[in-house]
């Protein structure tokens, strides 16, 4: 059965009609080939026709001639368009000319350096001659000290990755000097991954393999690939700094798509709650299993890649064509998952966005995303992992209940309309750029007329001054040179992550593990594990040794952690007001506690019960931004009651449960004692709002209720006003700071509270560094914070949503009906200068 | 710059170092004797001839003749005397990569029978091209580096400089006897490190002047004070340290030529096995056992070294004498005997029933044992089972 016939049985049954909110489809598209370009070699048309490849795709074509040409150039394609062709075929073709030509080859994971040498190396071995096979290798950390030499001996072809090259490569260039010599070509995969402080670190790193290179006289070309990205052109000159011709076509052949956007049911229309998403995607991909045509599920979490495995695997006892695929799994078990995928003999595969990055699982007949991936180009991402050679395939977006998917599947023509998101990056932040000149300057000496990146000769002269005046630089002769008994590169980290993780054992073998960061979440001992569609129940968390002990044990819940943040002052650097805010600046400890746990029903997700964890909390410093509203601001707010929000629906039995509550509190106010009677009704008040409830009949628990008078009702209602505020706020200030910062959305977070102790008890948004120690970024919103407010005062007025949606202050349910009309008062009262 | 260094203030060490002006009048010709080697002064040298303070514990300084086993262990052909050049570097760090110098070479070679040293010393590092071409003259003529660790490090990294100033690398013709993997070998179980230093002292009974020498963790701190003040005191007690080294390097492959070549007059256990499992290794079988049975003659119930020789006539197919050394170990209850007895009895003498009786002693061994080692254990059983096979089909 192919999708078209699929298809048509599906949209006709009532109950899946009914749910579908948009369906578009992209008609099939012819591919564009041509004849192998004259200039390629004769014994690489063989080896391709070999490999019956006869024609080429246009966009492999073009990227060949560009090459050819003694251009860089950026390849933009789709995803299994033959994308790898474009730098292959040219390294190849210089190889066969000069058998001494090199190539560097750069994959930002290890897992995708795996599945490209293998693709590369089967290759290279069919051009012929004996000892083929040694080069080509891969450099990274895994490999070992043998190999390694021999690679740095022989091999033509280094596969790594940049954070090799960074510690391992660069510092040590005088044992790479044959390679350095002899490169031609410096291959970048996947460069949309770039983004960021990473791609801010790796652009330095680049600069510093450009600066090796040019000493060893080389000029390498570079190819790079990428996913479709918006402004790729502006994000690529800012990260290469070198003139590139950009091949943004396809010229594979597309088959016939589907996009379906999948809205579960409406079960209880008074509190319009929606059936699981996660049991809806569970009921296409049975569909798609009967008819046998190969699915993808992408989920969001790691859990919910397990829940819907295991819901899959009821029923199928001993199915062994159902997997799943998430970090956590052991690196070979996942290779052993790709490639029975790609060999068709498991029929549906159950992922997170780890999957996403460019490993070849070849093609397939359907995906399935459970839940808004958090970006346009990352749904984009997966849904193009459907599609055999022309033939048809399908995309069914299931929304949760999360307000983000409900805004999303409300606005189906965001996915068509280009506007995803901006990559961006700063690599002469301050801090990255004296990091990495430390790192340039012990790698070689920095004579007084050299630039380095697209800084000018000033520029650098005023950081090298810096070096220079801190004993870490020594000018003599006409030279600068590195001045320190220590190896620069060490201290340096591209990436945030922390590389230390738990080890899961389970009757004494390692099933998987977990990175440190989110061990204490994911795995604290009385946890409930989900591993490979089995739960497992964690006994025992070791610190010490890094080992989490679980016990195989069928349960009939799973658990939800729970975790608070916290602040502590360090150190107060600046302070300043403005307005009606005050701003503040300086170091942060944030301390991240996981308080306890829920456990939750399975299918129906009822809370069972609460556990306690006895975990320390998680600690660093970091550097942090944050303003305060000022008690005028705050008092305007309450006084001109903007936080009038809608009622909240309580549900049916409201009004015999607030009589109840009324009746225990012997109708008296229990804040100030005021006696009510029929004339003048006490209000009942939601100690807990009601909102942030899953389950309605639990919010409205006599434990949760209290009697007020309105007097007092108001009163402690404002709170709440100035907390949905506060947070719709800081949802759109931080949407928009990555901008001004020209860092990713995760290199900063924020927070709100209510009552600040950093800002004396008053209502207060955090901004700080989510790498420890920081890099600037939120030092610099110190002196920015008026330009971003006022670009978020426009934002708002401009956005056409209701409510609030996530374009600009956030799902309505997190932060309460009206928060967009609290933001709106907010911003228009704090930028009024008085 | 004002601005950016208080952007920067986190990243940067908290003090800004103070300003050291260069003195004058201190430079290191001023301190000490010897020469430049260039106009612009910036290769300095300096040459010693062994003095007699040297000749310590009666060991000779004069001459030294490498025996065969050293040089089949380091893996190169066996040199004179002559071919000999010692090698010992000063570096602006111990981490290696592009961004460490070498600022001193000490260098120690045989000329008319006796030990000289010479040193080359950077005065400052735009001078490194010239150093290196000097230092180059001074390599010619020798085959052979002997040094402390310097196969890891020094030798690697004076490569990584000649390539870096793209001049050729006189080092790649040279073959390496690395005094440390020697070291190690000999002396790993007896000692608590091998840092040379720690030779220096335990087998070579030297000790050094504290005045006068530096730790070597200070040494590239020392040398950036010296590029900035030019008062090369410390320099001084730095260029000692390097001489130090590479006359201990001497002192120590003299005493260990003198002790594989005259076995007889070691002393102590540990370094009598040490040298037996050199010989065994490098299949000196007459070498070893010489050794070993020097051991068990001193100390008949030393086990490691009666396994050892058991191991050895095994492999040079002297069962008789291994048996001999098994069933002594059998009496002591070590497992590896009953396994070994068993398989002679079992595969040469085709004694089943004996084969069985040690097979059941070395089970016995292995229940009673508090941990269990599941393969020999494993091993065991299986060897049992076929044992009584073998024997029900003989009844």
């Amino acid at each position: 059965m192919d999708i078209n016939e699929f298809l048509e049985d599906f949209r006709k049954k009532k109950y899946f009609k009914t749910n579908i909110i948009a369906h578009f489809t992209e008609s099939a598209r012819e591919g564009q080939s041509c004849d192998f370009p004259a200039e390629m070699e004769a014994s690489l048309i063989s080896l391709l026709k070999q490999k019956d490849v006869h024609k080429l795709y246009s966009h492999q074509h073009k990227a060949f001639l560009s090459a050819q040409k003694g251009r860089n150039l950026v390849v933009s394609t789709g995803v299994a368009s033959g994308k790898s062709f474009c730098y292959i075929l040219p390294i190849l073709n210089e190889y066969i000319k000069n058998q001494e030509s090199c190539g560097l080859l750069l994959f930002p994971t290890k897992a995708l350096t795996q599945d490209q040498m293998q693709s590369f190396q089967s290759l290279i071995c069919q051009l012929g001659s004996d000892d083929q096979k040694s080069k080509t290798g891969i450099y990274d950390g895994d490999t070992s000290g043998e190999t390694r030499r021999l690679i740095r001996q022989r091999a033509n072809f280094v596969l790594t990755n940049p954070d090799m090259l960074h510690l391992g490569i660069l510092p040590h260039h005088t044992k790479w000097a044959r390679f350095f010599q002899n490169l031609k070509y410096i291959v970048i995969d996947e460069v949309h991954i770039y983004r960021g402080i990473f791609g801010s670190h790796f652009c330095n790193v680049l600069r510093r393999l450009k600066r090796i290179a040019e000493y060893y006289g080389a000029k390498p070309q570079f190819i790079l690939t990428s996913a479709t990205l918006y402004k790729v052109k502006d994000f690529i000159q800012r990260l290469l700094e070198e003139e590139f011709d950009l091949i943004f076509e396809n010229g594979a052949p597309v088959g016939e798509k589907h996009f379906i956007f999948y809205n579960p049911p409406i079960i209880d229309p008074e509190m319009g709650l929606r059936k699981s998403s996660l049991q809806e995607s569970v009921l296409l991909a049975n569909k798609f299993l009967e008819k046998k045509l190969q699915t993808l599920v992408f989920a969001h979490t790691r859990r919910k890649v397990e829940l819907i495995l295991s819901y899959l695997q009821q029923n199928r006892k001993g199915s062994n064509n159902i997997f799943g695929y998430r970090s956590g799994y052991l690196a070979e078990e996942r290779r052993s998952i790709e490639k029975r995928f790609k060999q068709a003999e498991i029929n549906v595969l159950i992922a997170t966005n780890a999957m996403e990055l460019g490993i070849d699982i070849g093609s397939l007949d359907a995906v399935i995303i459970n839940g808004y991936p958090g970006s346009i180009s990352s749904t984009r991402q997966q849904s193009g992992r459907a599609g055999r050679k022309g033939a048809p395939s399908l995309t069914i977006f299931v929304a949760t209940s999360n307000l983000i998917d409900q805004f999303f599947i409300q606005h189906p023509e965001f996915l068509q309309d280009s506007n995803p998101e901006e990559a961006l990056l700063d690599p002469d932040n301050p801090y990255i750029l004296l990091n990495h000149l430390k790192c340039a300057l012990f790698e070689k000496p920095f004579s007084d007329r050299e630039t380095y990146g697209d800084l000018s000769q000033q520029q650098l002269s005023e950081f090298l001054g810096i070096l220079k005046k801190y004993g870490m630089l020594r000018e003599t002769g006409e030279k600068m040179y590195w001045k320190g008994d220590n190896y620069p590169a060490d201290s340096i980290s591209l990436r945030a992550a922390g590389a230390s993780g738990y080890l899961l054992k389970a009757e004494g073998k390692v099933i998987g593990t977990v990175d440190e960061n989110s061990a204490f979440w994911m795995v604290h001992p009385e946890a409930v594990y989900l591993h490979g569609g089995e739960s497992y129940f964690v006994e025992n968390l070791d610190r010490e040794k890094y080992i989490a002990d679980l016990i195989p044990l069928k349960t009939d819940y799973y658990t939800q952690s729970q975790t608070t943040t916290d602040f502590n002052l360090i150190e107060l650097e600046k302070k300043e007001e403005k307005g009606r805010i005050v701003k503040f600046a300086g170091d942060l400890q944030v301390i991240s506690q996981v308080t306890g746990f829920k456990k939750l029903k399975w299918f129906t997700n009822e809370i069972l019960g609460y556990g306690e964890v006895d975990l320390p909390s998680v600690e660093y410093c970091t550097s942090g931004f944050w303003f305060s509203l000022k008690k005028d601001l705050v008092e305007k707010l309450i006084e001109n009651k903007i936080w009038n929000n809608s009622k909240n629906q309580y549900g049916s039995e409201w009004k015999f449960i607030a009589e109840r509550i009324r009746q225990r509190d012997g109708n008296i106010c229990r804040e100030c004692g005021l006696k009510g009677n029929d004339s003048k009704k006490l209000a009942v008040h939601h100690k807990i709002p009601f909102r942030q409830f899953d389950d309605p009949a639990e919010a409205n628990l006599p434990d949760n209720l209290v009697t007020l008078c309105p007097g007092c009702h108001k009163k402690i209602e404002s709170q709440y006003i100035i907390q949905s505020g506060l947070a719709g706020l800081t949802y759109l200030l931080l949407q928009l700071s990555p901008v001004f910062l020209m860092c990713d959305k995760t290199d900063i977070k924020a927070h709100f509270e209510v009552r600040s102790k950093l800002a004396a008890n008053a209502p207060a948004v955090i901004f700080y560094d989510s790498i420890p120690g920081g890099i600037g970024l939120a030092d610099k919103l110190f002196t920015i914070i008026t330009k971003v407010l006022v670009k978020a005062s426009d934002l708002i007025k401009n956005c056409s949503c209701k409510d609030g949606c996530p374009a600009c202050t956030g799902p309505v349910a997190e932060h309460g009906a009206g928060a967009k009309k609290s933001v709106e008062n907010m911003l228009n009262l704090l930028l009024v200068e008085e | 710059m004002k601005d950016l260094e208080k952007i920067l203030s986190k990243a940067l060490p908290d003090k800004i170092p103070s300003q050291i002006i260069a003195e004058s009048g201190k430079e290191i010709h001023h301190l000490t004797e010897g020469e430049y080697l260039d106009k612009p002064k910036k290769v300095f040298h300096k040459q010693y001839t062994l003095d007699s303070n040297f000749e310590t514990k009666g060991q000779k300084t004069d001459s030294l003749n490498i025996p065969e086993v050293i040089a089949r262990y380091a893996g190169i052909p066996l040199p004179k005397q002559e071919d000999l050049l010692f090698i010992d570097t000063e570096t602006t760090g111990l981490a290696g990569g592009t961004g460490t110098y070498i600022f001193l070479v000490g260098l120690g070679y045989f000329r008319k029978n006796s030990f000289q040293v010479d040193q080359l010393f950077l005065t400052d590092i735009d001078g490194e091209e010239s150093f290196l071409r000097e230092l180059h003259k001074y390599l010619a003529g020798f085959t052979t580096f002997v040094s402390y660790n310097g196969k890891s490090f020094d030798i690697p990294l004076l490569s990584g400089r000649y390539i870096f100033n793209q001049s050729e690398n006189p080092t790649v013709n040279f073959f390496h006897l690395d005094l440390l993997h020697l070291s190690r070998r000999i002396w790993k179980n007896s000692l608590t490190d091998c840092t040379l230093g720690t030779i220096e002292k335990e087998i070579l009974g030297l000790c050094r002047q504290v005045d006068k020498d530096i730790p070597g963790l200070e040494i590239p701190q020392e040398y950036f004070y010296y590029l900035q003040s030019r008062d090369a005191t410390d320099m001084v007690r730095v260029l000692h340290h390097n001489y130090y080294d590479v006359i201990s390097m001497y002192l120590l492959l003299s005493k260990l030529s003198i002790f594989l070549t005259d076995t007889d007059s070691l002393e102590f256990l540990e370094e009598i096995l040490g040298m037996a499992k050199l010989f065994a290794e490098q299949r000196d079988f007459l070498a070893a056992e010489k050794l070993f049975r020097k051991i068990l003659q001193l100390h008949p119930q030393h086990k490691d070294g009666r396994k050892r020789l058991s191991y050895l006539y095994k492999n040079n197919c002297d069962l008789c004498n291994a048996v001999k050394l098994w069933e002594r170990a059998a009496e002591d209850n070590e497992i590896y005997a009953f396994i070994e007895l068993a398989k002679h009895y079992e595969h040469r003498l085709k004694n089943y029933e004996t084969a069985l009786k040690y097979t059941q002693n070395a089970l016995k061994i292995v229940y009673s044992s508090c941990y269990e080692n599941t393969q020999i254990l494993a091993e065991l059983q299986h060897r049992l089972n076929r044992l009584e096979n073998r024997l029900t089909h003989e009844r």
